[in-house]
């Protein structure tokens, strides 16, 4: 998977703050640059968050490419629609999107509603429990790069915008070539399409950042709707709360806190009362994505209100196929001997170095810095706080 | 590799402290991850039973060359006073205090020995040394 943070150089005041907040230490500084580690990139936003003068972004496909289709088609998301205020306005903004070239618009909350039964089913069946979400990007990357322990707890089912490109892809058959166009609520999933990121195994052809797309959409928003019926459990699962898995004992987590905390648990077996646990790295859920517009709690108020008229039966569920995701694997080439050597190779540096963690090497920590001595890409010297030392003596 | 915790008795609230820190350092280091989960929980588990049942002791963390692994658990009393009991499964000897913390549920030891390789067990009423090892190919 690629990192979908794009870096300006004009535009970075080398304030150090992305490198301070990513929590995979995937951001280093070489040479006055902003360096991401695609590797370890699980591309949570939080560096773009934090950076005042957009240095950072996430960017998605733009809409030129619609005209190099047959037939073009716009998937929304559920989370989409908690920007909107109720359902008359939802309609609207479906109406919108429609205008901005799409000869199809599909809002997928009754094949996110069908994913939820999916899901339900999975958790009877387990013979191992807890078992865990497997839609957010972010926290896939995260239990893979941090938590392999738990690998084999993610549920096998993709993600529900793959699943509805694929549903749409064989429904379309005979409409010359079909362009799937996913507009996206968060940075992380603008990664899963196949343009602009080369996700080359993806039914989505292009990622939309929704964001980005506002004002466009606000300019072509007016009093025609399409008509459009939402679906309960569909609607439900961009949000925290899951009335389809009524009945099971699910532990919801929102936040990077909240989801470390529980994954640290559930690695030393301390969760396993639990069925479910339902982790996402926004708050409150896909609602809290950072391209929407809106805020999560007053999106978390959108959602109640569109949920009242949300009468849509979620599609057949046997439409829904099992299957993980595509992703490749990290090969291991070192044996364990080898690695333990290293291990106290960089903990012989660690021991000279001063534990400040304070990233005026370029480097988040001082381990991360200690690894690049140990493997010769750095030198001691090259610690700023060491060289200040030796400059007083 | 050598390493060395300190747990204090009742420490409740700093239950899974040290089980943390040497989860974190095999991670590190880049072990399997079956072998982790078994580690993990077994640190876990023998942790909590030096907080709730002794009077605190020390963690000693192993690891050889050839990345063979041993925990040594060893406290300063009271120790198991019949341990034939204390290794059947849903049996437990756990204060009020220790159950209102979630903790005492029986099954720490029999856990411990199902998921490690070694399992050796020392007690008289001057402490207790638990003797954990792993293998890289069990």
């Amino acid at each position: 998977m690629k990192s979908v943070i794009s870096y300006t150089l004009s535009h970075c005041q080398k304030c150090l703050k992305c490198l301070k907040v990513c929590p995979t230490e995937a951001i280093t500084i070489v040479q006055e640059r902003v360096h991401i580690d695609s590797r370890r990139c699980i591309n949570c936003g939080h560096c773009i968050e934090v950076c005042n003068t957009q240095g950072l972004q996430g960017k998605g496909s733009t809409l030129v490419d619609l005209d190099n289709y047959d037939y073009t088609v716009a998937l929304l998301p559920s989370a989409l629609f908690s920007c909107t205020k109720n359902a008359k306005e939802a309609a609207q903004l479906v109406e919108a999107i429609r205008r901005l070239g799409f000869d199809e618009v599909v809002e997928m909350s009754a094949i996110e509603g069908a994913i939820q039964h999916r899901v339900k089913q999975r958790i009877k069946d387990a013979v191992m429990h807890p078992l865990i979400s497997s839609f957010c990007p972010v926290v896939n990357r995260l239990i893979r790069l941090r938590y392999p322990m738990l690998l084999d707890r993610l549920l096998d089912l993709d993600y529900p915008n793959e699943i509805a490109a694929d549903l749409i892809r064989t429904q379309r058959t005979g409409k010359g070539k079909v362009g799937i166009f996913c507009f996206c609520e968060c940075v992380s999933k603008l990664q899963l399409a196949r343009y602009p990121y080369g996700n080359r195994h993806s039914q989505i052809d292009h990622a939309v950042s929704i964001g980005d797309h506002f004002p466009l959409i606000r300019a072509l928003k007016d009093n025609e709707a399409s008509s459009i019926e939402l679906c309960r459990s569909g609607l439900e699962s961009a949000s925290l709360h899951h009335d389809a898995l009524k009945g099971l004992k699910v532990l919801e987590a929102d936040g990077q806190d909240k989801v470390q905390q529980v994954l640290e648990l559930a690695e030393f077996g301390q969760l396993d009362q639990f069925d479910y646990l339902s982790l996402s790295f926004c708050i409150n859920g896909c609602i809290g994505g950072r391209l929407l517009w809106g805020n999560p709690f007053e999106a978390e108020l959108h959602l109640k209100k569109l949920l009242e008229t949300a009468k849509k039966p979620a599609v057949d569920e046997d439409l829904i196929p099992f299957g993980s995701h595509q992703e490749e694997s990290v090969s291991d080439l070192l044996t364990i001997q080898e690695k333990l050597k290293l291990f106290e190779k960089v903990n012989e540096v660690m021991e000279k170095l001063p534990h400040f963690d304070c990233g005026a090497c370029g480097f988040a920590s001082c381990r991360n810095m200690a690894e690049n001595i140990a493997t010769g890409k750095r030198k001691l010297t090259d610690c700023r706080v060491l060289r200040n030392d030796e400059v007083k003596k | 590799m050598k390493m060395e915790f300190q747990v204090a008795r009742d420490d409740y609230l700093s239950a899974g402290k040290v089980s943390s820190q040497i989860k974190q350092t095999l991670k590190q280091i880049g072990y399997p991850n079956e072998l982790l989960r078994r580690m993990a929980v077994a640190c876990y588990e023998a942790e909590i039973n030096m907080i709730i049942h002794s009077y605190g002791g020390t963690i000693r963390l192993l690891i050889e060359e050839d990345g063979r692994i041993q925990m040594i658990f060893s406290d300063t009393g009271p120790g198991i006073a019949d341990l034939e009991q204390a290794m059947t499964p849903g049996f437990s000897t756990a204060s009020e205090k220790a159950r209102e913390f979630g903790f005492g549920a029986g099954m720490g030891l029999p856990n411990i020995q199902r998921v490690s390789d070694h399992f050796d067990i020392l007690t008289s009423h001057e402490g207790t040394t638990l003797t954990l090892g792993f293998e890289l190919d069990p």
